[in-house]
């Protein structure tokens, strides 16, 4: 047999009520024993009372006493009593069925007597104690009925209470085991309580929830390590050869088009175009692989969206699109200026790119937390074309873009430069609704003199 | 010390007993298929252990012995031959039906003719066959023990209500095992009563000897002198003519052929092998009992030519134990009676249950439902069915108990066809299923109104040759419209 929780509770609960049910029916058994005893008791001896006033009556009637006592012993037989008996000298005159001389010192039998001191006789009743349990025993049958029924039903109510008990703890166990790669977190443990398994398998799928985002992550960071070795590799080897190669395309320029409007001119141009291109690729490749060090200083996070505004200025205006900056103080924050011009270059860009024609843009800047632990949060709100679920996941991965002309470095380039300055970045978006990127960083200090407003 | 407390005081411990070992299935039980069929898991010895259990009701137990006391050796070919007739016919069916991965017989038809109302027609035949039988089974057991135990009718129903409803909430992993320990009590009392009985007799060949002269009435308002040599007499002296046998037959032995109770346990054994040997084995113990209570009933009439204080033959084996042959095995014989409708009936629950849950409910909704709620709907009705068989069985109607006696001729008509020409015969077309089940039925109905005391005969035949006209017909009809 097994020590599960089923025999755990069954067990000592069936016990119990085996017990209680034994100490219950022993109870009644000793009481109505004792009723019974108690009027059997009081039988005989008004028996015997009866019988000597018999006696006294055929003293009366006949004078001669061995006459008298043969008429009485005689009558006595008559009536056939069979628990009756009469002593006389320790011999019997009258025997009841169930008794001899040795049992009369037994306690197997409840005797009842008196002396009968005319006759030194002494007349008593005999009853077999065992014949009064027997008869006891016969008037608890219900009580043994009722005690199966019981027990009956509460066994099945006890298995099924355990069971209860015992089989989501049984599924969470083979939920747990099944866990073997990281396709397996896409299943749920389905254990919908609101006890304690309640909550062990509601903490059993954070826990999971938990791991599968860790995974996810670290999955993530190994390729892009990968990624970036490769890139910074690469890069390089790029860089030099497209310098030599941009200086002489604009000395050939040079020398073959005197013209400003010469068509030549026009086609140098648009290599040495390309040629950026190409090297800005590089360069986001090399920042995002080996970004530089933080060098951390006290940086105002309002003259840094400042900068970052009128640098994207024509681009907004181009579509119509409305900046919104809301905020209660300026906040400083530790960490690297640039790095922090260019995380909101990149996220503003993306922004400005989502959206078609017309829209706003909402950053909010918003002090959380206490002052032992401050953060500033700043959130870049659009209602531009935001991101369906499925790309939302590889939204930080390097080379990852939904732009033709993207090079889908943005944002990874803006992820781990808000790691590297101690920041955390969360991105939510809703498909054709627009997209909230949410940063923290910790807090350095508040400039109050700032200007309260500050509209673009 | 009276008799019935003695009695109470040995149903206490086999209740304990009983709780025992019908604990565990429910732990045991994930899903549908753990619940009615054990997930096909039996080894033989278990095999064995359920089937004979299953089998030996208190028709075996009460009905043999009363039927041999009254009718003598005759009752081995008016009942125990078409049992095990219908047995050999178990073996061909477990040659076949291993193949199809079934949890039902229902569920067979659905899968072998490709449609869901056969299943739904089963499933309905089913529940309320097994409902009237439990009914019958939970009457019987209330009057044996009301009368021994000198207990309410009422109380002793409920007491068996409660084992068989307990057993049955744990599946079949449960019932299997309480019919461990109800065989074992059945085996015990059978053998205890038979030796007991030849000791008083005084053996063997003075229990026929004796049997031989016998030429009183059974009971005192019985209609049959029993005629002297009769009792030992093939068809006891004309009271049990060759066609009564011959139409026994085909009540008894193909309705147990296609009793689904028994073909539930070809598909839980563990495979083709087994399910075989645990028929063959069973009908070897089985044959042991059988002569155990021929020996019962001929010895109980050597005792007592005429019982008077009882009229049915059902009686006769409590009044023996209770009276001519009280002993201190009283009390353990008697548990062996009570063991044997219990184990019948809580095999019959599950199955009721199955008919209804798997058969109709699942088949019809055709969800999805998660195992834990099938489960729980599957106890539900199982509480359902027995609380209806309870409240049926306090006062039970004299038609039921009348009609009692055809429910095999249900499962002959309708269930034979299909099953057997399913399995064995290529032929056999969905259209020629549904025809026999409902020409089986319809005409067993018309002569059970009719008042005829064999209706089975008429239902297997009819059934039988609707199956393999409209078969037939539709195959013929199905090939030319593949040719062209």
């Amino acid at each position: 047999m097994r020590n599960d929780i089923e025999n755990k509770i069954l067990i000592p609960f069936m016990l119990l009520l085996i017990l209680s049910i034994l100490t219950l029916t022993t109870i009644s058994i000793a009481n109505n024993y004792e009723l019974v005893l108690a009027s059997e008791i009081e039988n005989s001896t008004r028996e015997i009372k009866n019988i000597v006033l018999l006696m006294d009556d055929i003293n009366n009637k006949i004078h001669d006493e061995e006459e008298a006592k043969e008429f009485i012993l005689n009558n006595l037989i008559e009536s056939k009593n069979e628990n009756f008996f009469i002593i006389s000298n320790r011999e019997f005159l009258i025997r009841s069925d169930s008794i001899d001389d040795k049992s009369i010192d037994s306690d197997d039998f409840l005797i009842t007597y008196e002396q009968y001191e005319k006759y030194d006789w002494t007349l008593g009743y005999a009853l077999e104690k065992s014949s009064f349990f027997y008869e006891v025993l016969d008037n608890e049958k219900n009580l043994i009925l009722a005690a199966i029924i019981v027990m009956i039903i509460s066994m099945q109510i006890t298995i099924i209470v355990s069971y209860n008990i015992s089989k989501p703890i049984k599924q969470l166990a083979i939920y747990c085991d099944k866990i073997i790669d990281s396709s397996s977190f896409q299943e749920k443990i389905d254990v919908k309580r609101s006890d304690e398994i309640g909550t062990l398998s509601e903490a059993l799928n954070n826990m999971i929830w938990r791991l599968e985002e860790n995974n996810e992550r670290l999955i993530e960071l190994k390729s892009l390590s990968t990624i970036g070795q490769f890139a910074a590799g690469i890069a390089h080897e790029i860089r030099n050869p497209l310098t030599g190669m941009k200086t002489s395309i604009q000395v050939l320029k040079y020398r073959l088009c005197k013209e400003d409007n010469s068509t030549n001119g026009k086609l140098f141009d648009g290599v040495i175009n390309e040629i950026d291109r190409i090297n800005e690729l590089v360069t986001g490749l090399l920042d995002f692989s080996r970004p530089r060090a933080p060098a951390f200083q006290e940086t105002k996070i309002l003259n840094v969206i400042d900068k970052t505004l009128k640098g994207i200025n024509k681009a907004s205006e181009g579509k119509s699109i409305k900046i919104d900056l809301r905020y209660k103080e300026d906040i400083i924050i530790w960490a690297d200026n640039s790095h922090i011009e260019q995380v909101f270059l990149n996220i503003l860009n993306n922004a400005i790119n989502s959206i078609k024609s017309r829209g706003i843009i909402n950053i909010i800047i918003n002090r959380l937390g206490n002052d032992d632990n401050d953060l500033v949060e700043i959130q870049i709100q659009d209602n531009g074309c935001g991101i369906d679920e499925e790309n939302l996941k590889k939204i930080f991965n390097p080379f990852f873009t939904t732009r033709n002309k993207g090079t889908g470095l943005g944002l990874s380039i803006v992820y781990e430069l808000v790691k590297i300055n101690k920041g955390k970045i969360k991105i939510n978006s809703i498909l054709n609704e627009g997209t909230n990127v949410i940063m923290e960083f910790p807090i350095h200090g508040v400039d109050k003199n700032e200007d309260k407003n500050l509209n673009n | 010390m009276s008799k019935s407390i003695i009695y109470i005081l040995h149903f206490a411990i086999y209740t304990i007993l009983l709780l025992f070992f019908g604990k565990g299935g429910f732990k045991k039980t994930n899903n549908a298929r753990d619940f009615f069929v054990a997930n096909n898991s039996f080894g033989v010895m278990q095999s064995v252990f359920t089937y004979c259990a299953t089998w030996f009701s208190a028709a075996s137990m009460q009905g043999v012995t009363g039927n041999v006391y009254a009718y003598g050796i005759s009752t081995i070919l008016y009942s125990i031959a078409p049992w095990f007739f219908g047995a050999i016919l178990h073996i061909i069916l477990s040659t076949k039906l291993k193949d199809y991965n079934v949890i039902t017989v229902p569920e067979f038809l659905k899968i072998r003719y490709n449609s869901k109302s056969l299943q739904v027609l089963g499933g309905l035949l089913v529940v309320i066959t097994y409902t009237l039988y439990i009914i019958i089974q939970v009457a019987g057991f209330g009057i044996v023990i009301s009368e021994l135990l000198n207990i309410n009718y009422f109380i002793s129903i409920l007491l068996i209500y409660l084992f068989i409803i307990y057993t049955t909430f744990g599946g079949l992993f449960s019932v299997a095992r309480t019919h461990i320990l109800n065989l074992t009590l059945v085996i015990v009392s059978i053998i205890a009563s038979a030796a007991i009985v030849l000791e008083a007799v005084g053996g063997l060949e003075v229990l026929f000897e004796s049997a031989a002269l016998i030429n009183t009435k059974p009971f005192t308002d019985f209609t049959y002198v029993t005629e002297s040599s009769g009792l030992l007499h093939p068809f006891a002296k004309g009271q049990m003519p060759a066609s009564v046998i011959f139409m026994s037959f085909f009540g008894w032995g193909l309705g147990l052929s296609t009793n689904p109770q028994y073909a539930t346990r070809i598909i839980s054994a563990k495979d083709r092998k087994t399910a075989k040997k645990m028929i063959i084995y069973s009908l070897i113990i089985l044959s042991i009992l059988y002569f155990g209570l021929i020996i019962i009933g001929l010895g109980a009439r050597v005792l007592v030519p005429t019982i008077e204080s009882i009229s049915s033959v059902d009686e006769v084996f409590p009044y023996l134990i209770n009276n001519t042959i009280y002993s201190p095995f009283s009390g353990l014989i008697l548990i062996g009676i009570c063991a044997a409708p219990i184990s019948t009936a809580n095999s019959q629950l599950l199955l009721a249950s199955s008919g209804f849950t798997y058969d109709i409910y699942k088949n019809l909704t055709n969800k999805n439902i998660g195992d834990n709620k099938f489960l729980n709907i599957n106890r539900i009705f199982i509480f359902i069915v027995a609380t209806i068989a309870l409240i049926l069985a306090v006062e039970p109607p004299q038609s039921l108990l009348e009609y009692g006696g055809y429910l095999w001729g249900f499962f002959s008509s309708t269930f034979l066809a299909p099953l057997y020409g399913g399995l064995f015969w290529k032929r056999a077309t969905k259209q020629g299923a549904i025809a026999s089940f409902i020409a089986g039925i319809i005409t067993l109905i018309i002569f059970i109104i009719k008042g005829s005391k064999y209706p089975s005969l008429p239902g297997v035949i009819v059934s039988g040759i609707t199956f393999y006209i409209v078969s037939t017909y539709y195959h013929h009809k199905g090939s030319a419209k593949d040719e062209k």
